[in-house]
């Protein structure tokens, strides 16, 4: 060996002594033959989750003499299997990030402008809170409390329930509820994993998790093709990183996909290439949706969707050809962003289901989540008075079974706003969300100017902060302890569970502490769950454990890893059985099985008008990563592809900013001329935008799609027969100028 | 210890960037902040403050169609390396298993190594007046743990191990691409420069990932280092003997030709 380990760390290997040391010793010629003695470090390692997406990976944590330094995945973690992406490698940038918030902020300057000077003054807890309650308690007693709304990822309806408001909007209509209601219509679940590491063929539409990182999902995808030689067959306008690893990529029409899959749901069907044994067993609806689909020929899904009918037929007859075979659905792409998203979720799971491949090896399993214990208030809340919701939720029993729950029509919310329909909303608080978001930005602005009051529950002061009158500091998931099962893609039953990294580093608190703060302050806390350190026990009940043993057990739960298949015949559908055709449906006026309808159908009729699709880069999770340093320097700025000899056409060259102007909004942005991308659609990268200029390093990065996309009221769903008020931001032509 | 290598299979990379933020967390680098190039490449190249980067390669082609490749590029750790032949101070060294490391403390910022480099990898410093570079993450690898970017790799496409058995495993790699839709896949730092410590699995020829085809030391490299840099102890009082005797000389030299001069006026 010719160093030894004292050596290595002195090399600046990994130690912020070595960099001192080269500090110290500057520009000597002459190398100190006694390096300096330091002390050696106090290292710990310490449980943690990460909660930069839903995925949540667990990790340990090294803490260098009370600094948090690095993050390493936990290889027993199923999700991160010891390798966490580069949002999750970077933690640190978000714990100390000199930008966060750290204490309570009133504005004090008048309008609602994003990245206007808000002219913040610092406030304690203690008036914070009291000013929040105040403007709550006036609004409740003058207009009712469902005057109160809670905008955020389901994290108010505690709150609400407390207050009595049934104005839970949750950004999930803009995200997964038509993947969560296809799923639980059809399955009885509300997502399912795909198993790729077991499958022979792979057929994704839109789907591209390989190019925003979501580590098992990629993982999976790159071993099932890799060592299981699956083939994978990418249907998408833009030649995705999922596409580039991909055996055949199609560049389909944007938002005909589903006519694609009712098609090869023909060929499937009347060519007699379905599992006939699997559908006798487990399939409820199979006749009846031969019957529909016999409409629906490749070569009439062909004259819509450009994919030549002997293609259609082709992949229909690898699918059906009695291999393990699976369709990936995770969110947006190409299903929540389009009328007749829906359609396509169910299209699909008929397809994976009449050719045997639910609950099977290869195909699409049934999520294994482990369950927890959820403390109950001490009291039960007395029933809502008003039941009706600002975003029409109560219209929608299939997304809203019951007021506060469901899923809900974010995107409506602002609409109903302006119209004071159908009551008026006073104040709103927003937990979680930023104005890249929201849909049809300007129309929300809007919407928040009639507002009496917004209270922003937040990490940094980006631009949803800067239009709020009250913005209160959240801790960073490092600074707090967490139990997470895991949800999304759950292969088996796990749990993961962390410890506080750190202690806080400055006076913020977690989201349920200030819930309950509130509700305290408004009298209703007994309505409250409790929440904080004592829940923590109480969660994992169940499993005869402490949360301190489930940390000496080294932070990571693990039930059976065996895989043994659950029954197809007791589901938690309307027959038990695989639910193809929905009788629940068909009540609610809605097609009971999947179907197209052609009025769903947009298509740019000039030469600069275009499709739009939207992706997001591996290292940015949304709008909530970007003021990350380590993130930032990989990708600083949003941008737009564009076809590159089409780009040529309208005199657009590289990096050239362009103009995209819809019937919403108008946004200007950078162009990236690329060849993989269809020369009808243009796709824009998701989370960038921000107008803040107190997030340093995210200030004005670049184009926020959501600007130019629409905020349909509910109305529009209903036309469109959308039976889960899907948000179908993509539903929108876009015009490109170069300016 | 055997000798280790870090494998990248460029087939299986989705250009996460992980590889790239887990590096800058081990070796606590600051986030080098470049302006916007609009591209999913910022850091066209690797800098002081940045050992790895992914590059973007996108290909038309008009029988293929399109391709887009990502390419993780940082130090190979040549088995016989141009920085440490160059290095007028000794601040490179070869690990017993493999890596080529840099030692910042005999570093003198001379930047003779960022020149020599086939792959140009060593990069200045300029806070500290120093050379950087990828350590193989050697401080993991002697406590039994795995390169930084090894470790952290989502879909296996970077994988740390023993040599041999790896090129082992990148022959039947290669021979799967090939006869599956890459007939042009190769393998890349098993021959150049007699075998880098870093191997790469290839789906096309290395030109088309922007790797130099045949790399090349610079011509007057090995002699800099066989025959000059052995010696180096002795240079500094060489010269200065050297100047001393030309002090003294021109001095002898001068006064005589003072005195001729005298005797000339005389």
């Amino acid at each position: 060996m010719g160093l030894t380990r004292r050596e290595f760390f002195k090399l600046g290997g990994g130690s912020i002594a070595a960099i001192a040391g080269a500090g110290i010793l500057g520009n000597s010629l002459f190398n100190n033959p006694e390096a300096p003695a330091y002390a050696a470090p106090r290292i710990e390692y310490k449980h943690g989750v990460c909660e930069i997406c839903e995925m949540n990976c667990a990790f340990l944590g090294k803490i260098e003499n009370g600094r948090l330094v690095k993050l390493e995945g936990k290889p027993k973690d199923q999700h991160s299997r010891g390798a966490l992406c580069a949002k999750g490698n970077s933690g640190i940038n978000m714990l100390y990030d000199p930008d966060r918030l750290k204490a309570p902020l009133l504005k004090t300057a008048p309008g609602r402008i994003p990245g206007q000077d808000p002219k913040w003054k610092k406030i304690s807890w203690d008036e914070a809170i009291n000013r929040a309650a105040s403007e709550i308690q006036k609004a409740i007693e003058k207009y009712g409390p469902q005057s109160v709304i809670w905008i955020g990822h389901n994290k108010g309806t505690d709150f609400l329930r407390a207050i009595g408001s049934p104005n839970n909007i949750n950004h999930q209509s803009t995200c997964n509820a038509v993947r969560i209601m296809a799923t639980r219509i059809t399955l009885g679940v509300a997502n399912y994993v795909p198993d790729f590491e077991n499958s022979k063929y792979i057929l994704c539409f839109g789907w591209d998790q390989l190019g925003k990182a979501k580590n098992s999902l990629a993982r999976g995808l790159i071993e099932g093709k890799i060592k299981n030689n699956a083939k994978v067959v990418v249907f998408d306008p833009r030649f995705s990183t999922t596409a580039s690893k991909a055996h055949e990529w199609i560049p389909i029409r944007p938002g005909t996909d589903l006519a694609v899959v009712l098609a090869m749901l023909n060929v499937i069907i009347s060519e007699g290439r379905y599992n006939a044994d699997f559908v006798a067993k487990y399939v409820e609806g199979f006749e009846e949706l031969a019957e529909e689909v016999k409409k629906y020929t490749p070569e009439w899904a062909s004259k819509i969707s450009d994919v030549p009918a002997g293609t259609i037929r082709r992949i229909a007859h690898e699918f059906s050809g009695g291999c393990p075979a699976v369709i990936p659905i995770h969110k947006r792409e190409a299903i929540q962003v389009r009328p007749g998203g829906f359609e396509l979720a169910r299209a699909c799971l008929a397809m994976m289901a009449i050719t045997g491949n639910i609950e099977r090896r290869g195909g699409a399993l049934l999520p294994r989540i482990a369950p927890l214990n959820y403390p109950k208030p001490k009291e039960k809340p007395p029933e809502l008075q008003v039941t009706e919701r600002i975003d029409g939720g109560h219209l929608f029993p299939l997304a809203v079974p019951k007021p506060l729950s469901g899923t809900g029509l974010y995107q409506s919310v602002p609409d109903m706003i302006l119209r004071g329909e159908p009551y008026p909303v006073k104040v709103a608080v927003v937990y979680g969300q930023s104005l890249q978001s929201m849909p049809e930005t300007e129309k929300w602005l809007k919407a928040f100017e009639k507002l009496d009051y917004v209270i922003n529950i937040n990490i940094y002061p980006d631009d949803m902060a800067t239009i709020s009158d009250l913005v209160l500091p959240e801790s960073v998931y490092l600074e707090t302890p967490h139990i997470s099962p895991r949800i999304t893609n759950a292969r088996y039953y796990q749990i993961a569970v962390a410890e506080p990294m750190v202690k806080k580093l400055y006076d913020t608190k977690e989201v349920d502490e200030i819930k309950y703060l509130l509700a305290k302050k408004l009298g209703v806390d007994k309505y409250m769950p409790p929440h904080g350190e004592k829940v923590l026990d109480y969660k994992l009940k169940r499993y005869g454990l402490t949360y301190k043993d489930a940390l000496k057990k080294g932070g990571i739960l693990n039930g059976s890893q065996k895989f043994t298949p659950k029954d197809l015949t007791s589901l938690r559908t309307e027959s038990g059985k695989i639910q193809i055709y929905s009788p629940k449906l068909k009540e609610l006026g809605y097609n009971p099985l999947p179907w197209f309808d052609e009025t769903w159908l947009i298509e740019p009729k000039a030469d600069d008008e275009f499709y739009l699709v939207t992706s997001r880069p591996p290292m940015h999770r949304h709008s909530k990563t970007h003021n990350m340093r380590w993130l930032h320097a990989i990708m600083p700025e949003g941008f737009i592809y564009i076809n590159a000899a089409k780009a040529e056409k309208l005199g657009i060259k590289d990096g050239d900013m362009v103009e995209l102007s819809s019937k919403y909004g108008k946004e200007t942005g950078k162009a990236k001329l690329i060849q993989g991308i269809r020369p009808d659609t243009i796709c824009v990268l998701h989370g960038f935008g921000n107008k803040s200029p107190y997030i340093k390093l995210a200030y004005n990065n670049g184009p926020n799609d959501s600007r130019i996309m629409p905020a349909y009221p509910k109305e529009v769903n209903m036309t469109l027969k959308d039976p889960v008020g899907a948000s179908m931001d993509c539903h929108v032509i876009v015009k490109v100028r170069k300016v | 210890m055997a000798n280790l290598t870090n494998l990248y299979d460029v087939s299986k990379c989705t250009a996460c960037r992980a590889c790239q933020v887990a590096c800058k967390n081990w070796n606590q680098l600051p986030a080098a902040i470049e302006p916007f190039k609009g591209n999913y490449q910022t850091h066209e190249d690797t800098n002081g403050d940045t050992y790895t980067i992914v590059r973007f390669i996108e290909h038309e082609d008009p029988v293929g169609g399109v391709t887009w490749n990502f390419l993780k590029y940082q130090c190979m750790h040549c088995s016989d390396p141009a920085c440490m032949k160059v290095c007028p101070r000794g601040a490179y060294s070869k690990t017993e298993w493999g890596a080529t490391i840099h030692d910042p403390d005999k570093c003198i910022g001379c930047q003779y190594c960022t020149y020599a480099c086939p792959f140009g990898i060593p990069k200045y410093r300029e806070r500290e007046d120093k050379v950087a570079k990828c350590t193989l993450c050697a401080d993991r690898v002697e406590e039994g743990m795995q390169p930084a970017c090894a470790a952290t790799c989502p879909t296996g496409a970077l994988k740390f191990g023993d040599r041999y058995e790896l090129l082992q495993y990148a022959e039947e790699r290669v021979n799967f691409l090939r006869a599956n839709g890459y007939p042009n896949a190769t393998i890349y730092g098993k021959l150049e420069l007699g075998g880098l410590n870093k191997i790469y699995i290839l789906t096309d020829t290395p030109d088309k990932f922007g790797l130099p085809v045949d790399p090349k030391i610079p011509g007057q490299i090995p002699f800099w280092q066989d025959i000059v840099q052995p010696y180096f102890g002795w240079l500094i009082p060489l010269a200065l003997a050297g100047s001393a005797v030309s002090f003294v000389t021109t001095r002898l030299l001068a006064n005589k030709h003072k005195e001729n001069k005298k005797g000339g006026h005389e």
